[in-house]
């Protein structure tokens, strides 16, 4: 439990002498405390006890949607939103206490009590330079506050941030261990099961090569011998190749099926006429043992999958089911609808798996020992096959004993490949507010600048017809969009619908996983694919085609549009939470229409900054996470500058204009604020003036005291302004520019940062 | 007259045919067994010449076979091949350590496995006759 209510007031005087008795106390319990309820109970029974007070709340702010929670006793924790014109709000927005008397008719925040208080203590909790809650303290009689007692109050709200402030930290260290600990051990699995799968497949492979070796050569020690049985050598041998090449292309398949998250191409089937095809194919097999089929297949059933993976699949179980059969048995398939899915079942009167092997027939190469004792030829890998294919549509598949004797496979998947019920459902609150469509349409033209990109396109996902259709486009004007529609595990847009990972393709024609050939859209073949995902739902896919500039895209561009998609779906998923509240979306609308103009106007945080960023907080050694926000910052720290006068006059600024430009760090968090669920990136946005030897601005910070990401910003754009020039400044040598950083090095710059991007920029140099 | 009596085991029912072939062709009798198992019946009922005995096997493999084998007082004398398509050292160790006269790994050529057949059983002939 985050935070304990209490109603239980303390009458009684207290002298400053107890006062500050019982501060030290709530102050050593804050300190030393793991559990944040019990400290937050006491800090609040304290404040009654000391100021006289009847109640007391605490809201919390939620670090990725920014909004406000409210805790109840039972630490169940509801979305709170401060009313507006209320004292949370201004709160909120001016970062300093309010000290109602009473005297007025001010707004007491009505839906925190069940009776408004008389006087009312509103205090953010301030740490790390971001608001971390917010303190309230009723009073049921107006009072007049001392200054002893706003000194109480201020205290307990610092001390209450900071333990607020640690408890994130905890908490974000806990989850980057487990996330670490998680990722070691996969990394491990990884290895050991590709170790593991070459020193069977080497196995597999080797039994046909003894084979042949050994008749082969047989054949040629006895070629004058006429008692050798040639006709049948040699036809052994014919059998083993076959058996090598159906090996390494199932092997092949499965490793093209594993590699996953890969489009389907998907139709309509009619699954009768595809299984009948199927069953023609395999009747000699079957007919060598006799076995007959018996169908059931639910008539007009038209499920939506990819047909020569269909076949693949039902060639694998029916294979299986007459390779065990009986001479003379029977194979049953069956197929019906079964709501949104369909489920298949093929079953066969074989000899049956032990029940112990049954979860594990899927595996590759396992063999059963009732298989091993049969004389039953098969590369081990058609159920792994089969696997593959059920996941790649989405479905389960799994295998069950039949009385006496027999097993039955059994699979089901989706009739439509279509989004899910919850994402449909999300999918319409999102499209029947014109405001956050709007919000869509201008965050497409953003990504379109930001990107440098020719075509960029949203498909959402369709409440209706749960497929994706195109909802805002640049660059495809003239072509009907009509009709673009694509179901979701179909094509790049489907794929990453399904799978909710953002994609980057280098070249859309060699990509084993898409192999889209001559499509006039891809013209640079190179493309970027971001998930919109609201409420851990995806939504819909950002579509990025052709860089202006014709050469590919690249993983620093990847991470900034990804980086930039979030905050636009953060900030929808707070509109959603928060349906009453319109401003949010209108808010977000002004954000993206001012990174839209920075993207435009200026020249700042193009592609070169965001690339050295990046390559400077690697050479750094800084986390995947906080490289991917350094990029994101570069790109759009200075969006504040857009709100600056005389930004792009031809000539140095004079004194006001200085300080006018001096003030754009600020701007920039200002405007950025409907988006940013981040305090990391405001105070990295808001650092990146600040000089090592405290003379920048706009807080005079030094050293250490510079959040790192400021300095890296500060030295890139440094470097970035001097090569490239200003309007009224021309651009400087390479090594010049280098030179000044040297020289600036312990002043202006961390040396340590100068040193990573000297040694990115060699680098560099000898690639070149 | 045969020159000897072998026994192969293999699951693979090809190679068991291929190296009969080959045997018989060179002058010995075979005998064959698909598992280990069976192979540890017939070795105590027929007392072949030697064993070629493959490693991975279902049932009892290879290795376990072998151990069977030197530990029974009729079965102990009678040389052991270990046929097996894994080649690493670590392999051949074991081999060694459960009391196999020789290792082959496969892919194998015949005519070899003949040579050290012939060479493993002429050792022993004579060692026989030292007795």
């Amino acid at each position: 439990m985050d935070v304990a209510l209490s109603r239980t007031p303390r009458p009684g005087e207290v002298s400053p002498a107890e006062s500050l008795s019982v501060l030290a106390q709530v102050l050593l319990a804050l300190r030393s405390t793991t559990d944040l309820g019990t400290a937050c109970a006491i800090a609040g029974s304290s404040a009654i006890q000391m100021l006289e007070a009847t109640d007391y709340r605490l809201l919390r702010v939620d670090l990725r949607s920014g909004a406000l929670r409210a805790f109840d006793e039972s630490g169940v924790e509801s979305p709170y939103l401060a009313e507006q014109g209320g004292p949370v709000e201004r709160v909120m927005r001016c970062e300093t206490p309010t000290f109602d008397d009473g005297s007025t008719d001010a707004a007491r925040e009505s839906r925190l009590w069940l009776q408004n208080p008389a006087a009312l203590v509103t205090a953010p909790l301030l740490a790390g330079g971001t608001v971390q809650g917010v303190l309230l303290i009723a009073f049921d009689a107006p009072r007049a506050f001392t200054a002893t007692d706003r000194l109480l109050v201020l205290t307990l709200a610092d001390a209450l941030a900071l333990a607020l402030d640690r408890e994130d930290l905890r908490r974000t260290l806990r989850e980057e261990r487990q996330r670490a600990a998680r990722l070691e051990q996969r990394v491990n699995e990884g290895e050991e099961s590709s170790s593991g799968m070459m020193s069977v497949v080497a196995h597999e492979i080797r039994a046909p090569l003894t084979a042949i070796k050994a008749y082969t050569e047989a054949l040629i020690d006895n070629v004058s011998n006429p008692h050798s049985p040639r006709e049948r050598f040699l036809g052994i041998i014919n059998d083993e190749c076959d058996r090598l090449t159906r090996l390494v292309s199932d092997i092949l398949d499965l490793s093209r099926l594993e590699a996953g998250q890969r489009p389907l191409r998907l139709g309509r089937l009619n699954l009768e006429h595809l299984v009948r095809e199927t069953l023609e194919a395999m009747q000699p097999m079957a007919a060598a043992r006799k076995v007959e089929f018996d169908l059931d297949l639910e008539p007009s059933l038209l499920p939506e999958g990819d047909p020569d993976l269909l076949r693949r699949l039902l060639m694998n179980l029916v294979g299986n089911a007459v390779k065990f059969s009986p001479i003379g048995g029977r194979v049953k398939l069956h197929a019906r609808a079964r709501g949104e899915e369909w489920l298949g079942v093929v079953k066969d009167d074989g000899p049956g798996i032990p029940r112990e092997d049954l979860p594990r027939v899927f595996e590759r190469f396992f063999r059963s020992r009732q298989n091993r004792d049969q004389d039953v030829e098969g590369t081990g890998l058609g159920l792994a096959i089969a696997r593959g294919i059920v996941d790649l549509h989405g479905g389960r598949i799994w295998a069950q004993a039949v009385e006496p004797h027999g097993t039955r496979f059994c699979f089901s998947m989706p009739l439509r490949q279509m989004a899910s019920a919850r994402a449909r459902g999300l999918a319409r609150q999102v499209w029947n507010r014109v405001d956050v469509r709007e919000l869509f349409d201008h965050t497409v033209e953003m990504v379109t600048l930001a990107l440098d990109a020719e075509i960029v396109s949203l498909m959402l996902v369709d409440p209706d017809q749960g497929d994706l259709f195109i909802a805002a486009s640049r660059g495809l004007e003239g072509q009907s969009l009509l009709g673009r529609r694509t179901s979701i595990r179909s094509g790049v847009a489907g794929s990453v619908a399904a799978w909710g990972q953002p994609l980057l393709v280098n070249n859309i024609e060699t990509d084993r996983r898409f192999r889209r050939l001559n499509h006039p859209q891809y013209r640079t073949k190179s493309l970027l694919c971001a998930p919109l995902r609201v409420q851990g739902e995806v939504l819909g896919v950002f579509n990025v085609n052709n860089k202006n500039s014709d050469v590919p895209f690249d993983e620093d561009d990847l991470s900034v549009m990804s980086a930039l998609v979030e905050r636009v779906a953060s900030a929808v998923e707070r509109a959603i939470a928060h349906p009453d509240s319109p401003r949010l979306i209108a808010d977000a609308i002004g954000a993206v229409k001012s990174v839209t103009r920075l993207k435009r106007e200026c020249v700042l945080g193009g592609h070169d900054v965001v690339h050295l960023a990046r390559a400077v907080g690697r050479q750094l050694e800084l986390s995947e996470s906080e490289i991917d926000l350094l990029g994101y910052v570069a790109s759009i720290h200075d969006v504040g500058m857009t709100e600056v006068p005389g930004r792009a006059v031809n000539r140095p600024l004079d004194p006001r204009e200085i300080e006018e430009l001096e003030r754009h760090p600020e701007i920039s968090v200002e405007i950025l604020r409907p988006l940013e669920y981040m305090a990391q990136v405001r105070e990295v946005i808001l650092g990146h003036h600040e000089r090592w030897d405290g003379s920048g601005y706009p807080r005079a910070l030094s050293g250490e005291g510079i959040p790192l990401g400021s300095r890296v910003i500060a030295v890139v754009d440094a470097f970035d302004s001097m090569t490239r020039g200003r309007p009224y400044r021309s651009p400087r040598t390479r090594d010049a520019a280098i030179d000044e950083l040297r020289r600036e090095s312990g002043r202006q710059f961390d040396a340590r940062v100068v040193e990573a991007l000297i040694q990115v920029l060699e680098r560099q140099e000898v690639e070149k | 007259m045969a020159k000897g009596k072998i026994l192969v085991v293999d699951d693979e029912i090809y190679i068991v045919h291929i190296l009969d072939f080959s045997l018989g062709m060179e002058g010995y009798e075979v005998l064959t067994a698909l598992d280990g198992e069976q192979a540890i019946e017939k070795a105590r009922a027929e007392h072949p010449d030697l064993i070629v005995l493959d490693i991975m096997m279902p049932k009892l493999d290879g290795y376990e076979t072998c151990k069977v084998l030197k530990a029974g007082d009729d079965t102990k004398n009678i040389p052991v091949i270990l046929l097996s398509a894994k080649g690493r050292n670590v392999d051949q160790k074991i081999g060694f350590e459960v009391g196999a006269d020789d290792y082959i790994t496969k892919p194998f050529s015949p005519r070899k496995l003949v040579e050290r057949i012939n060479a493993l059983l002429g050792q022993t002939s004579s060692n026989r006759m030292q007795a």
